[in-house]
């Protein structure tokens, strides 16, 4: 049995901010989305695909509009007679004005299956010998540990679980912890294959014996800084033994790369392009990218941070959008050289060692990361520097 | 440490010089302005420290280009130096930026056990230390003019912020630092506290959303509900409309048998109508039917009456009839018994048998009685149907008299001799026949009142066509409403309808207010919210790094200037009286603050008073204490630190200026290497026959 899988498409919603994305690209960014979903479907066809698993957000909610729905429908529509299943995600969950309700009014094609129960139920393709068994987020999204307790599982030669949830462990911070699960719980539910959303990079979840019980497909086009990377669907194949077997193929129309770039010891505005034109270049950024390129390190004497975007500005036009982070850059000041055991014990030096000696008796990143922002703004303070904010994110 | 020598290949405008620096001796430099003193001092520095490898804010030429030889050539020196009981050549080539430090005695090349900067190996005092505290320029010392305090400039000296601001300065500076937040530069609390309301906003903004969404749910559900409700409500008004169209159907069909069987009678009730035309005026045209009806009633009295007459004649004819009879029938018997008994009688007296006689005696005279009897009781009845009779007549003759008045009424002639039953025969006829002229009459108005005309017939053979097709097929039931029922069951149920179709529409509005007002509102709150969130952590935490700075740099720089305060309470003082016998007794406090107390007046003169009491020379002198105080503590702690003096004492007066000199020369330890340059030959060479300038004093010239 063949299936493709892919989730979390957020169509209508393009955040940026973090990118400092503007209007006009964020727009284009979400027809972006749009082709990536239809470059998903696309795969379903080709692949001859019995079905395709949607684990949820396919679209976000408060941006949703009219256009969107009929976008979904047209394209789910060009899959018949793949079916389509959908189980929503907390972005787009069921709610007022959801257009998955039967009140909407949206005539979704005979294909498409949306689960519509809080609780999970299941769907049986006798044909196939399979069964799918999914659930639907309500308004807020639900954060009850569903998985620790046995979900009903048809008498199916292969039953799939279809959901929008949180692998413990693995959940960025910034993730709402919905429908939470341990590999344990996942595991003894003895599902052939869970496809789940919620997480925006690709991870497979295998039992004890190395077997694929379920994946994340990831979101399909990346739009911020935590979302780097190429954006794929799932492509699977399960076996009549219950083997799963997955690969992945890019459907993102642009990536999201981000670099570091060191500017330390760069003297002129010449070397700083070169090393951020290599940094970007090795990062393998292509010109429809979205590139983050976060300088580091010293500026060297005579060189203006905030003239950097000008000068990178002719660099920066050879790709969809760069964005250059300048907040990691710091003053040229030779730690090195300041720490030197001095008797003379200079209030510089000493601010410097009092504070590499708490940076030294902690182990707290945050921590490290305040007494080093504390460095740099006392000895701008000494030193009659702007104190400039610096960006945390 | 000792400087013993410094041999110059090329550094500057200095090519080709070999200076001397002898122990034991202060070495004193003196030349005319522009020969190279200050150069000579910086191939010294260079010398032992090299140059700075990064060039000094503001500056485009790097520091080991600023000495390079104009003419080109070698840039090189060499320096001989005796440190810790060991002696080194340390060679520095500044094109080949190399660096070389060799021991003295062996010659051997002993460079890896130093780094570049020799001042910071062998006196723990990196490059810029040893400057700012050993090498004193009078231009420095003369520089309180342009300073704001003294006490800064000695912050700056003791801090080390020669290029910098002192402690106080930078922590009024973390102090005061603003961020920069909907275009207003404000303190960073301040900032946090507006972001936090306005976060606090936004998070109410989307609570708001998110619960007036959660409400829409169940409007949701009720909208639901009653969409279900209108389905029925519409299923069910569609049955009835079949059922209405059945029945209507029905009634139609009815309506149209009705009707023509309507149009049926109305022609025969014209046929009627038309064949009882000539009694349409009779008797009198104008009778009113109330007078009509009155005399037929009166008829009918009359013919009741006359039958009652004719009866009560019969009747009485029948009672004759019947006691005639009756005679007729019992006299026989009666007499033939009266026969018998009388022989029997007589048979009994003749043979005197007188109970037989007497028995039939009696018998006879029973027979009589009973003749009496049966006769006196038919004369009774007679009498009876003959009052009868009477009265029949009497009646009949009252009811002829009220006819004959009605019938004259009526135009008919009669009188009491008239033939009044002949009369009233015909009259009664032609009186029904007028009557039911009449009735026919006003049954055919009534008819018309309710026959169809034509278009209305039409009407009805169109709706029933209409009908019969709609209802194809269908079987009209034998028994069904009627379909104003249905009718008005219907309307019900579409005026039910509408009410759910107006709850509908109210719901979907409002739900569709909220949807909207959400899809409008939470993207661009929620990303406030997020730009809000990011802003307050980053200020938040340039909020804490800048209160962290402030309570290091806080921290250090009092420690800084308590340790500074001790050593120079210890030695700056005595320097001090030595500059300027005026003043005694240098007090410094924690943060460097002093008092000085004037020995003439024996006046303390307070921290607050010392800019605005002391005179600038003072102020000059007090500096240079600090300064050479400085130095020697840091040669008491460890090795002696090479003291380099450029023209210190360019603004003191000839006096303080001998008191000064003097001071450096007798009263600063013989291991204390001093050199000093100056341009003022004058006023050194005063003293060049003293036995102390002589003995202490190593007087070279540049050249």
């Amino acid at each position: 049995m063949r299936f493709v899988q892919f989730s979390d498409c957020h169509l209508g919603y393009v955040g940026g901010g973090a990118l400092g994305l503007p209007d006009e690209k964020k727009a284009e960014l979400r027809q972006d989305i749009q082709r990536s979903l239809e470059k998903a479907c696309e795969l379903a066809r080709e692949n001859h695909a019995d079905m395709v698993l949607i684990p949820g957000d396919v679209f976000d909610f408060e941006s949703l509009t009219p256009e969107i729905t009929s976008f979904l429908v047209y394209v789910f529509g060009n899959l018949k007679p793949i079916p389509v299943f959908i189980a929503p995600g907390n972005h787009d969950s069921l709610q007022a004005g959801s257009p998955y309700s039967p009140v909407s009014g949206v005539s979704w094609p005979e294909n498409v299956s949306v689960f519509m129960s809080s609780t999970f139920e299941s769907i049986c393709l006798p044909d196939l010998d399979c069964s799918v068994t999914g659930i639907a987020h309500t308004h807020q999204g639900i954060s009850d540990r569903l998985l620790s307790s046995q979900i009903t599982r048809p008498d199916a030669g292969i039953t799939i679980l279809l959901f929008h949830g949180s692998r413990e462990g693995y959940r960025p911070s910034e993730k709402e912890n919905v429908i939470p699960f341990s590999d344990a719980e996942l595991t003894s539910q003895g599902f052939t294959y869970a496809a789940i959303g919620h997480y925006h990079a690709f991870s497979e979840i295998t039992d004890s014996n190395g077997r694929v019980i379920g994946a994340y497909s990831g979101c399909i086009q990346g739009r911020g800084l935590d979302e780097t990377g190429e954006k794929v669907a799932i492509v699977g194949e399960i076996g009549p033994d219950g083997s799963v077997d997955l690969s992945t193929v890019e459907v993102g129309q642009r990536r999201v790369v981000s670099v570091e770039v060191s500017i330390t010891g760069a003297g002129s505005y010449q070397s700083l392009r070169e090393r951020v034109g290599r940094g970007i270049e090795s990062a393998g950024a292509r010109p429809q990218d979205l590139v983050n390129v976060v300088l580091t390190g010293n500026i060297s004497t005579g060189l203006n941070l905030t003239a950097i975007d000008t000068e990178l500005a002719k660099l920066c036009s050879q790709y969809f959008h760069v964005r250059v982070d300048r907040s990691h850059v710091n003053p040229d000041y030779d730690i090195d050289a300041l720490l030197v055991n001095s008797a003379a014990a200079p209030l510089k030096s000493e601010f410097v060692r009092r504070i590499q000696e708490r940076k030294n008796s902690t182990q707290n990143l945050d921590e490290i990361k305040l007494l080093d922002y504390a460095l740099h703004l006392g000895l701008s303070a000494l030193d009659n520097r702007p104190l400039e904010p610096r960006n945390v994110d | 440490m000792w400087i013993e020598s410094i041999d110059i290949e090329g550094f500057g405008c200095l090519v080709n010089r070999h200076y001397e620096f002898p122990r034991d001796k202060v070495v004193l430099i003196v030349d005319e302005n522009e020969q190279g003193k200050s150069t000579l001092v910086a191939a010294v520095l260079a010398g032992l420290c090299g140059f700075p490898t990064r060039r000094s804010s503001g500056n485009t030429i790097r520091p080991v280009d600023v000495y390079r030889p104009w003419s080109g050539g070698p840039y090189r020196v060499k320096l001989c130096l005796e440190a810790g009981g060991s002696r080194y050549c340390v060679e520095r080539d500044f094109n080949r930026n190399t660096f070389v430090v060799r021991d003295l005695f062996t010659n051997v090349d002993i460079s890896r056990n130093f780094s570049t900067d020799l001042a910071s190996d062998f006196l723990r005092l990196p490059r810029e230390d040893y400057k700012r505290i050993a090498v004193i320029s009078g231009k420095e010392v003369s520089l309180f003019d342009s300073s704001p305090t003294i006490r800064e400039r000695l912050t700056a000296v003791v801090e080390g912020s020669e290029n910098s601001v002192g402690a106080e300065v930078a922590l009024d500076r973390l102090q005061e630092a603003r961020y920069r937040f909907e275009g207003a530069e404000i303190q960073p609390e301040t900032a946090i506290k507006r972001i936090r309301d306005q976060i606090t906003q936004r998070e109410h903004t989307l609570y708001e959303l998110d619960r007036k969404l959660e409400e829409a749910d169940r409007d949701v559900q009720q909208l639901d509900e009653l969409r279900r409700k209108r389905r029925e409500l519409e299923e069910k008004i569609r049955e009835l409309d079949r059922e209405y169209e059945l029945s209507r159907l029905s009634e139609v069909r009815e309506r149209i048998a009705v009707a023509e069987r309507d149009r049926q009678k109305h022609s025969e009730l014209l046929e009627e109508l038309r064949n009882l035309e000539q009694y349409a005026s009779f008797p009198v045209k104008q009778a009113d039917q109330d007078s009509l009806i009155r005399i037929r009633s009166t008829l009918e009295s009359i013919s009741q009456a006359r039958a009652s007459l004719e009866e009560a004649r019969e009747k009485c004819e029948a009672v004759k009839r019947d006691w005639v009879s009756r005679v007729r029938k019992s006299s026989f018997p009666l007499g033939a018994l009266s026969v018998v008994l009388l022989l029997v009688g007589l048979f009994g007296r003749a043979l005197n048998y007188s109970s037989i006689t007497t028995a039939a005696v009696v018998g006879l005279a029973v027979i009589i009685a009973a003749g009496a009897v049966f006769l006196y009781r038919g004369k009774s009845v007679q009498d009876e149907a003959r009052v009868h009779l009477g009265q029949a007549e009497r009646t009949f003759e009252q009811i002829a008299d009220a006819a004959i008045l009605r019938l004259r009424d009526l135009g008919v002639e009669a009188d009491e001799k008239s033939d009044l039953v002949s009369i009233l025969s015909s009259t009664g006829d032609r009186l029904e026949k007028h009557l039911e002229y009449r009735r026919l009459e006003k049954e055919l108005l009534s008819l018309e009142e309710r026959l169809l005309n034509d278009s209305e017939f039409a009407g009805l053979r169109e709706e029933e066509k209409k009908l019969s097709e709609r209802v194809g097929t269908q079987t009209i039931p034998d028994s069904c409403r009627q379909p104003s029922e249905i009718d008005r069951e219907r309307q019900e149920a579409r005026e039910e309808s509408s009410q759910l179709g107006e709850e509908i529409s109210e719901l979907e509005r409002r739900i569709g207010g909220v949807v909207e007002n959400y899809r409008s509102n939470y993207s661009a709150t929620r990303e406030e919210l997020e730009t809000l969130r990011s802003e307050l952590r980053k200020v938040g935490m340039f909020r804490d790094a800048l209160a962290l700075a402030g309570e290091v740099l806080k921290e250090v720089a009092l420690e800084l200037r308590r340790r500074w305060a001790d050593v120079l309470n210890d030695r700056a003082s005595p320097i001090l009286s030595h500059l300027n016998p005026d003043y005694n007794d240098l007090r410094f406090d924690e943060s460097l603050n002093f008092t000085v107390c004037h020995v003439d007046s024996d006046r303390v003169i307070q921290k607050n008073e010392i800019d605005s009491c002391l005179s600038t020379g003072a102020k000059d002198q007090i500096y240079l204490s600090v300064r050479l105080a400085c130095c020697l503590a840091l040669s008491a702690n460890g090795e002696s630190v090479p003291i380099i003096l450029d023209d210190v004492f360019i603004s003191f007066d000839d006096d303080r200026f001998e008191r000064g000199f003097r001071y450096i020369v007798e009263e600063i330890p013989g291991d204390q290497q001093v050199i000093m340059l100056t341009c003022h030959r004058a006023r050194h060479q005063r003293f060049e026959q003293e036995e102390w300038f002589r003995e202490r004093v190593h007087l070279v010239g540049m050249d």
